[in-house]
């Protein structure tokens, strides 16, 4: 069933559409622009630059960007929570977070004029997703640090949209609200938006009975066939959208209607691929990590700074008009990050609530998995020889107390499933302490 | 006065206890009583064996790579007919003292049957057994 499409459209052509040569020379002044705002107001990357001889004035065209030093997450928790803050905190009005990688969250400050960029890009994403001021759209992306339900919240209400603010949860009250207020527009997960289509399916609620025609779904990787299905679940158009707290939140790349890959905001951030060994750029359409760096923000701008995704990135022209460079879905990572019903987790997390807990072993392992379209984390942890016991009651009160404190620091659910001494594997080298059987 | 028992922590996975048993058997290890104990994911088996032969059967199963503990628990003899338990937990109830857990075998049928018990206070269940007049085993009786 063709689905439709007629309001989607190009936000703002005059960026989106322009020339590449155009675009690369304002994306050059802009970097120059943002190194040399950082320059003079981060000690961590004038200390950086000038232990590599690179001053602003060398850095003026896109080209000088493989002159500066990466930057990554170990970055923004050594400086948590405002030491790349790169205005006084007066000009900051608001701070978003995601997990770090050792249970200290990592934070962004953002100025009035970075909400205003952030709120661009999503805006930009939602319009090539079809929204207008006639649409209603639902919001079921959690609020809160985490920047999927503001971020599209203030996108949508850029174009003038109705917002219907429901956060994450409680899949019966948003089958209700969808059908009570009629939204035209949902975002969320892709797999809580497959777990409200699986559940309107299962109450005998025809989709024709709802006005959803489409949605953007980002903050986890999916495949094709996810899309395939949840599309056939909603009979809706369901684009797919990416982005990251550090660089400013959901909109950074973001789907049209031709869905062949995401179109990256360029103007507004600089994407790069490498190779995650050596930081050497990779060619056009060739997996590796990508690496973004900020133009436009001037809370805390970003350089060069290392998602870990892997992907690959592609600057031939899209049949929609667009020309800025689209990234193809995320394949992988070059860490050991997981997303886990879109919350990120890093095994070393789980590792710091298992080292402060009496009675296990320090061998872990975590097991994800999917059911019922909803992602499951289960941690294997080893019971130390002398916590044995012959009563269940002290190791399930053992596994309870894990499960809270995993819930706390890391922010999932996850079932706790506690195995003999000397069971799990010894890792000599690199330590693969994950096993993923979601099909990605 | 007290028993020794063994406890063996397995996986709550099909076979697991099949393999345990074979082990024991393998390994000359007769059972005396056993019980299981068992959550969605692991199980604990406890059992009674040859108290002379407690020290070797535990380093048997755990160079065989099992996770074993040992305890003390509580072996009483009761009359096989009715109300023979609920006599023995009426005295414990009385001086409040809590049953954790109890398993049971019969030795020879019709006569007594032989209690497991392990107690929130071991120690004042000795002790009112001993004043009831309730017959503990010894290792020795065991052996």
């Amino acid at each position: 069933m063709p689905k439709d499409t007629t309001n989607c459209r190009i936000l703002s052509p005059e960026y989106e559409s322009l020339e590449r040569e155009k675009l690369e020379s304002l994306q050059g002044k802009r970097l120059h622009d943002t190194v040399k705002h950082v320059y003079e107001n981060v000690p961590m990357y004038k200390e950086r630059m000038d232990a590599l001889g690179v001053t602003p004035d060398d850095i003026k065209t896109i080209d000088d960007i493989t002159k500066l030093p990466f930057t990554d997450k170990p970055d923004l928790r050594d400086h948590f929570p405002d030491g790349l803050f790169a205005v006084p905190r007066k000009e900051i009005v608001r701070v978003q977070g995601s997990s770090g990688t050792t249970g200290k969250p990592i934070v962004s400050g953002y100025t009035q004029n970075d909400i205003d960029v952030w709120t661009e890009m999503v805006a930009r994403a939602l319009a090539a997703a079809g929204c207008t001021d006639e649409d209603t759209i639902q919001i079921t992306y959690g609020y809160g640090l985490f920047t999927g339900g503001l971020g599209v919240h203030q996108g949508a209400s850029k174009l003038g949209a109705t917002v219907v603010p429901m956060s994450s949860g409680n899949t019966q009250r948003q089958i209700m609200m969808l059908k009570e207020l009629g939204a035209t527009m949902m975002c969320c997960t892709p797999s809580y938006a497959t777990l409200i289509g699986e559940t309107i399916r299962e109450m005998g609620i025809d989709p024709s009975e709802l006005k959803l025609k489409s949605g953007c779904f980002g903050a986890e990787p999916w495949t094709a066939e996810m899309r395939n299905n949840l599309e056939g679940l909603l009979d809706f158009n369901a684009f797919d959208i990416y982005g990251l707290t550090e660089i400013g939140g959901p909109g950074v790349a973001f789907e049209c209607t031709e869905k062949c890959g995401m179109h990256i905001n360029e103007d507004h951030v600089i994407a790069e691929i490498i190779n995650p060994e050596t930081g050497e750029h990779m060619p056009d359409s060739t997996p590796g990590e990508l690496v973004f760096t900020t133009i436009t923000k001037t809370g805390q701008p970003m350089i060069r700074y290392r998602t870990h995704d892997i992907c690959t990135i592609t600057k031939e022209k899209c049949a929609c008009g667009r020309t800025t460079a689209r990234m193809g879905r995320i394949t992988g990572r070059s860490d050991d990050m997981i997303i886990v019903r879109g919350v990120n987790v890093f095994p070393s997390q789980i590792e710091s609530v298992i080292v402060q807990i009496e009675g296990v072993a320090p061998h872990y392992m975590l097991v994800v998995g999917r059911e019922n379209s909803s992602d499951t984390l289960e941690v294997q942890i080893e019971l130390k020889e002398d916590m044995l016991s012959d009563t269940v009651s002290d190791i399930e009160n053992l596994r309870n107390k894990i499960s809270e404190q995993i819930k706390s620091v890391v922010g999932v659910s996850a079932k706790v499933t506690i195995v003999p001494p000397k069971t799990l594997p010894r890792f000599e080298g690199k330590a693969k302490r994950v096993i993923d059987n979601r099909k990605l | 006065m007290y028993i020794k028992q063994i406890s063996v922590f397995l996986q709550n996975i099909r076979g697991t206890l099949y393999t345990l048993t074979e082990f024991l058997g393998k390994n000359n290890i007769d059972l005396k009583a056993i019980s299981v104990a068992d959550t969605a994911n692991f199980g604990i088996v406890r059992f009674i064996i040859d108290q002379d032969k407690i020290d070797e059967a535990a380093k048997l199963l755990r160079d065989g790579g099992y996770s074993v503990h040992v305890n003390h628990v509580i072996c009483v003899s009761i009359p096989d007919k009715p109300s023979g338990l609920a006599q023995i937990l009426g005295m414990l109830e009385r001086e409040h003292i809590s049953v954790e857990y109890l398993y049971s075998f019969f030795r020879n049928t019709g006569y007594n049957a032989v209690l497991i018990l392990r107690l929130s206070d071991r120690e004042a269940g000795a002790k009112l057994f001993k004043k009831e007049g309730v017959h503990m085993f010894t290792p020795a009786e065991l052996a």
